[in-house]
């Protein structure tokens, strides 16, 4: 058992891929993906531009998402992925989530009969991104309202580049 | 964080491949309604060379093709009738030189009672499309994904851009494939809207995801318990696991065979398994283990014990062919388990100065660390350390320990098999409950830190993100 810190990098972990595919593997040129000027064409997926009503409703209401982020932490020193350190645990416990209302923003009947409901603003879920003195971008996801964490970025509260676990 | 180019090229050609041959049979259609207006976002027309497979001339196609693609990775495994529309957008959101608000994504809808529902219970908008077979909002988009426009400009992040590519081949870089793969997941279902700070329903009814969330200690699914009930769940640190099928099935396709753990023999007042954290130095830890003695280190006027410094002849004496308990602080953990190795000790027991729970690895590199090391928490070792009783000799403690690992667990999951769901005590919002624990190995996309392991890929032997989304329902 190895702990995340030594969990083997992506070039060992596909090595035996590579072993296989041989030289022609280690030749192959990065593949171009179909696209029509620069854009993907892919099968399963469509762009489309935003309806005016989806527009409006978007810029009065910004995104609403749900609770849960992804989080990345990085050793000053060695520039690697860590584990979180316990005072990052403890400081993410102490951020000030924007409580779930609980309630639903609107409420109403599907047609298939079902009730739906549409999520308020405070599911809201923001990834924050720092960078510490050394450089190295420490990636954090955090459900609060989005005022407060605009306020946490402009203070930089979110950093934690200083931090050395020890 | 560092990939070999050629390969990753032809996982990005493969994964392509893949996705157009799934097409036919399995895919699910992802419209990205591209809110930006002309100019800016996905439509900035600044010049770009491609890169990492991506063939955007523009910033704004360059965007537009990274969401494209990992909405192509997702589409690829899903099934669903009705089309999942995500209404997206790249716009300035709040930054500094050295912090900034990367974006979000999640759920616009929830639906509870349709047709084929567990009755009573909220399902994510896409999934209640996808059981209902037909589109229930309207043709409105089910999930928002918002994603900051100014990352790497000198006044956001300066330097610091999203990378781009396809490939994973991101280095230290900010991968934003990887980022819109787990935030996605999280929209199309990977997440409870229970609020496990209060333990409240939202609007009176549990989340499907409720109905898997299990509580070892207390016997009970989330869907089952009371909010008191729930708030106890929530930082009941690896004791809340997923109990799916499909999950549980998977896993030993995942996840590695063998949890760390430290076993107390005697006395039987502090008997039993401790929580560790693993190192990311010295011996590994294996089976059965090392059985010995526990001694502890002291040297500081407080009676605690750094071992900072090469120990006296006193903690010498105890801790050779011991295992040393040591405390945490001041100086880095390599120094402290080299410094009792060099005493003579044969393994170290870190013991927390933070009271959280579950403890966190040991980080840091000294390959002449060769003894096993872990850390327990605070409450843990201060249980230990009073239970200690030397004897004159210094020689004794009475405390035997076994440090090794179960190798019948997997690492991450239960002794059922069952994988743990992120409970760390103190609750963290945003992360605790709708994410895998951290002592999952092999790394997986869905835990609350990015791992520098972490594929594109979403489904087993790499990732069980999409298990979890047939337990759901998807």
């Amino acid at each position: 058992m190895r702990s995340k810190a030594k969990v083997p990098g992506p070039g060992t972990v596909i090595s035996g891929v590579l072993l296989l595919a041989g030289a022609q593997v280690a030749l192959a040129a990065p593949p171009v993906p179909h696209h029509e000027g620069g854009l993907l064409k892919l099968h399963n997926v469509r762009i489309e531009a935003a309806s005016p009503p989806q527009a409006a409703e978007a810029a009065r209401k910004g995104p609403v998402a749900g609770q849960a982020g992804l989080r990345a932490f990085i050793d000053p020193q060695s520039g690697e992925l860590r584990a979180q350190t316990p005072e990052e645990m403890m400081e993410a416990a102490t951020v000030k989530a924007a409580p779930m209302s609980g309630a639903a923003k609107s409420v109403f009947l599907t047609p298939a009969g079902g009730i739906a409901a549409m999520l308020d603003e405070t599911y809201m879920s923001n990834a924050i991104v720092t960078k510490d003195a050394s450089g190295k971008a420490h990636l954090q996801c955090v459900t609060e309202d989005p005022k407060a964490t605009g306020e946490r970025v402009l203070k930089g509260h979110a950093a934690k580049g200083h931090r050395h676990d020890h | 964080m560092t990939t070999k180019r050629p390969l990753a090229s032809l996982l990005l050609a493969a994964s392509l491949a893949a996705g157009a041959i799934a097409q036919s049979a399995t895919a699910a259609n992802i419209i990205i309604v591209n809110n930006n207006a002309p100019g800016v976002g996905f439509n900035d027309p600044t010049p770009a060379a491609p890169v990492g497979g991506n063939p955007g001339t523009t910033l704004g196609q360059q965007r537009l093709n990274a969401f494209a693609y990992a909405a192509s990775l997702w589409g690829a495994q899903l099934q669903s009738d009705v089309d999942i529309r995500v209404l997206a957008q790249m716009v300035p959101l709040s930054c500094t030189a050295t912090s900034a608000v990367l974006g979000s994504a999640g759920p616009r809808f929830v639906l509870r009672d349709f047709p084929g529902a567990l009755p009573g219970h909220w399902y994510h908008g896409a999934l209640g499309n996808k059981l209902v077979g037909a589109d229930q909002f309207g043709g409105a988009p089910v999930i928002a994904a918002n994603f900051n426009s100014r990352l790497g400009e000198p006044t956001c992040l300066a330097g610091s851009p999203f990378y781009l590519g396809l490939d994973n081949n991101h280095g230290g870089a900010i991968d934003l494939v990887a980022v819109l793969l787990h935030e996605f997941a999280h929209g199309l279902g990977f997440s409870t809207v229970t609020n496990g700070t209060t333990g409240n329903f939202f609007s009176g009814f549990p989340s499907i995801y409720d109905n898997f969330a299990f509580d070892n200690s207390l016997g009970k699914a989330w869907n089952q318990m009371t909010a008191p009930e729930r708030q106890f769940s929530a930082v009941n640190g690896r004791n809340l696991v997923w109990s799916g099928a499909n999950v549980t099935a998977a896993a030993p396709a995942v996840l590695s065979a063998g949890t760390p753990e430290l076993r107390i023999l005697a006395p039987s007042s502090v008997a039993g398994t401790y929580l560790v954290g693993a190192a990311s130095f010295g011996a590994e830890l294996e089976s059965p283990g090392l059985t010995k003695q526990v001694m502890q280190v002291v040297d500081q006027p407080d009676g605690t014990g750094l071992a900072c410094n090469p120990l006296d002849a006193a903690n010498a004496r105890a801790v050779k062919n011991r295992i040393a308990i040591v405390d945490r602080g001041v100086c880095a953990f390599t120094v402290k388990a080299k410094n009792v190795q060099d005493a003579g000790a044969v393994g170290v027991i870190v013991v927390d100065n933070v009271a959280a729970s579950p403890p966190a690895a040991l980080g840091g590199v000294d390959p002449a660390v060769t003894i096993p090391a872990v850390r327990v928490t605070l409450a843990d070792g201060t249980a230990l350390k009073a239970a200690i009783n030397a004897t004159p000799s210094g020689r004794s403690s009475g405390v035997v320990a076994r440090l090794g690992v179960d190798p019948s667990q997997l690492a991450g999951a239960d002794k059922l098999g069952r994988v743990m769901l992120f409970s760390p005590n103190p609750f963290q919002g945003g992360s605790s409950v709708s994410h895998w624990d951290t002592s999952a190995f092999r790394n997986l996309l869905m835990e609350p830190s990015i791992n520098a392991d972490l594929t594109h890929s979403v489904v087993p032997p790499e990732d069980l993100t999409l298990p979890m989304f047939k337990d759901l329902g998807w």
